[in-house]
């Protein structure tokens, strides 16, 4: 697909581990490794995987709060992984991030005024007066009230101040937002409200959005293709209905069968993978994910299963699913 | 790109806003420190050393360098309700005075210790790297050098090179400073270190901020709170280096007075059992002076930070 808006090639973050008295990297946890896909402008891209999958790395990765060890960041063509900070400020506001805990991403001593106003400063030519016009047009849009601008952080519930995030996140209009957990840390009754109203700016402002989550009950509402992450590895991606129907990586598998089933007396089979997540700085060879697989060979163990177009539009890296 | 707002709202649990006044951060602080009545307490009694100082001597009947040998050592009477000292001086008044240059060197000191501490740990914290490890060993190099000896040695060096008394003060007021803002750029270090990895800055990296507005909107006002607090605390430290260094005879050097310096002239045997006049005013001074600076910084502690509750 060569219109993607966002096309993310082999990117690769290895984080150092640095040791001794002259602090040289002694080994290096490969957060994310070779994650390559495609985002098409007004879809939503759900990323999933336990703790330490690499989620959160890749989304800081595409928006540079991290440098890209390797692969390339291709927004509408421009590689973003190149740019140095000054010269990727134009870009900044073409993708923007939603943050997991609505308690620490807004600073405590600025108004929400204040708060949603500041990117306006930094990246459009707007008059102060015209700014907070479009402040209180912003509130409204994300369900607050307009006179809402001259308060305070903590004078907000966490839903309230993730609905803050959101408008400051949609104030310079971005194409794509970045949701990094955006309601693992809220109740479950707010987490649907907080979902419908991003449901509902995707339509309005025809926003890409790339959704982290670790709970797959939530990424299966918004999202229209699924990205099953493991140590850092992408292991399986596909349309929602497909991914959900026939996944095909027993990771996958595993992760779907452990989302609870809301009747009783439906009997269900159950895969209970044993073990924890291997640690990053020393991954397993062959598929990373052999160690706990329910259905490892012995062809695992020793080569990296590739990652291919299994049927259309559903990809994976198996070995069970690899075609000669 | 128009919206419908009631489209969206439906997903709001909306905009149910009390009317009430903005509860910033700073006035819910000034809230709970008004509610700290040994905090309020200790602001009435400096402000009533502020005003015994600077306003005092203006209701004084004598004058300020009037020696007269003939009042020599008055106990405390009608006329001299503290007595007078070894030159005829009032002793109040004497007290008055000591009071505004022992204030102003706290003061000033503190200043400094803020100015050279914040940027210090501001930039330490922020920059990191070889920025870091440069200015935190040199501050701990300035932490291991023991202040006493630093301080004699300076006073002697000032002394032996006949520096005028009046402008002495400066001198010492820049010197307590400079030797004493570790400790305050340490804290805001780390203050900013942890700062650094809140979500709020990811933020500002994410839309691109220049390091200017990352320090100044939006780490500095938050470690504000530390620097009032120490340096408030800071105060009384600077007041009591400088009793010491004059008390030393190090510091203020007649015929300025200070406090620490009429304690340093009342010190003799005989000024000690036979005339409590000479010394007790000034010690008493000190004590509430530093005491009520220290209450002031406990209970501003206490309010701008809600969650450290003892």
């Amino acid at each position: 697909m060569p219109n993607a808006l966002l096309e993310v090639k082999n990117v690769s973050k290895y984080f150092p581990i640095q040791g001794g008295l002259l602090k040289r990297p002694r080994a290096y946890v490969r957060a994310i490794e070779r994650v390559s896909f495609q985002l098409q402008p007004g879809e939503t891209l759900g990323v999933v995987g336990e703790s330490g999958s690499g989620k959160s790395t890749l989304g800081r990765t595409i928006i540079r709060l991290y440098d890209p060890t390797e692969g390339s960041i291709l927004y509408q063509g421009h590689d973003l992984a190149r740019l140095n900070q000054k010269a990727l400020r134009p870009y900044r506001r073409h993708i923007q991030m939603v943050f997991q805990d609505p308690y620490a991403s807004l600073n405590p001593r600025m108004t929400i005024g204040a708060l949603i106003e500041e990117p306006l400063k930094l990246h459009t030519k707007l008059s102060r007066q015209d700014r907070q016009e479009e402040v209180r047009r912003l509130l409204k849009i994300v369900g607050l009230s307009p006179d809402a601008h001259t308060r305070y952080p903590h004078e907000f519930s966490g839903g309230q101040r993730q609905r803050i995030g959101i408008a400051r996140a949609l104030s310079i209009k971005p194409s794509i937002i970045i949701a990094d957990e955006p309601v693992s840390a809220l109740d479950v009754s707010i987490q649907a409200q907080v979902i419908n109203l991003m449901m509902a700016l995707r339509e309005t402002f025809n926003l890409a959005y790339i959704f982290i989550a670790h709970d797959l009950s939530v990424v299966k509402h918004i999202s229209d293709r699924v990205m099953v992450m493991y140590l850092g590895h992408v292991v399986e991606l596909a349309d929602k209905k497909e991914l959900f129907r026939h996944p095909l990586h027993p990771y996958t598998e595993a992760l779907l069968f452990s989302v609870p089933e809301p009747n009783p007396h439906k009997k269900k089979e159950r895969i209970v993978l044993s073990g924890d997540i291997p640690s990053a700085a020393n991954p397993p060879q062959g598929c990373v994910f052999h160690t706990r697989c329910p259905k490892a060979m012995n062809v695992c163990k020793e080569v990296k299963p590739v990652w291919q177009e299994v049927s259309p539009r559903h990809w994976t890296a198996c070995h069970l699913h690899t075609k000669q | 790109m128009t919206v419908q707002p009631e489209a969206l709202k439906s997903s709001g649990q909306n905009s149910k806003m009390r009317s009430k006044k903005v509860d910033s951060p700073w006035r819910s602080a000034f809230r709970r420190l008004l509610k700290n009545k040994f905090a309020i307490t200790a602001f009435i009694v400096l402000i009533f050393m502020f005003l015994f100082s600077f306003v005092g001597p203006y209701f004084s009947p004598y004058k300020d360098a009037k020696i007269s040998v003939r009042d020599q050592y008055k106990p405390p009477s009608a006329e001299h309700w503290l007595g007078t000292d070894q030159l005829g001086r009032d002793v109040v008044l004497r007290l008055m005075e000591a009071g505004q240059i022992s204030l102003l060197v706290g003061l000033a000191a503190t200043g400094i210790i803020v100015l050279i501490g914040v940027t210090v740990g501001l930039l330490a914290g922020f920059y990191g790297g070889w920025i870091d490890t440069i200015l935190m060993r040199f501050a701990d190099i300035m932490y291991a050098i023991p202040t006493l000896p630093l301080l004699i040695t300076f006073g002697a060096i000032l002394s032996d090179l006949k520096f005028p008394p009046d402008q002495r003060i400066y001198l010492i007021m820049f010197v307590i400073g400079v030797i004493s803002w570790m400790g305050l750029s340490r804290l805001v270090r780390s203050q900013i270190l942890s700062l650094k990895e809140q979500e709020f800055m990811l933020a500002t990296e994410a839309l691109g901020l220049s390091d200017r507005r990352k320090i100044f909107s939006h780490l500095l006002p938050n470690v504000v709170p530390i620097i009032i607090v120490s340096g408030t605390l800071g105060v009384a430290g600077a007041i009591l280096l400088e009793s010491s260094l004059s008390f030393l005879g190090l510091g203020v050097i007649p015929p300025t007075p200070s406090w620490g310096q009429m304690l340093s002239s009342a010190n003799n045997m005989i000024d000690f059992a036979k005339r409590p006049w000479l010394w007790i005013p000034p010690g008493v001074a000190i004590l509430i002076t530093v005491v009520s600076i220290n209450v002031i910084g406990d209970g501003l502690r206490d309010a701008l930070d809600p969650k450290m509750k003892r």
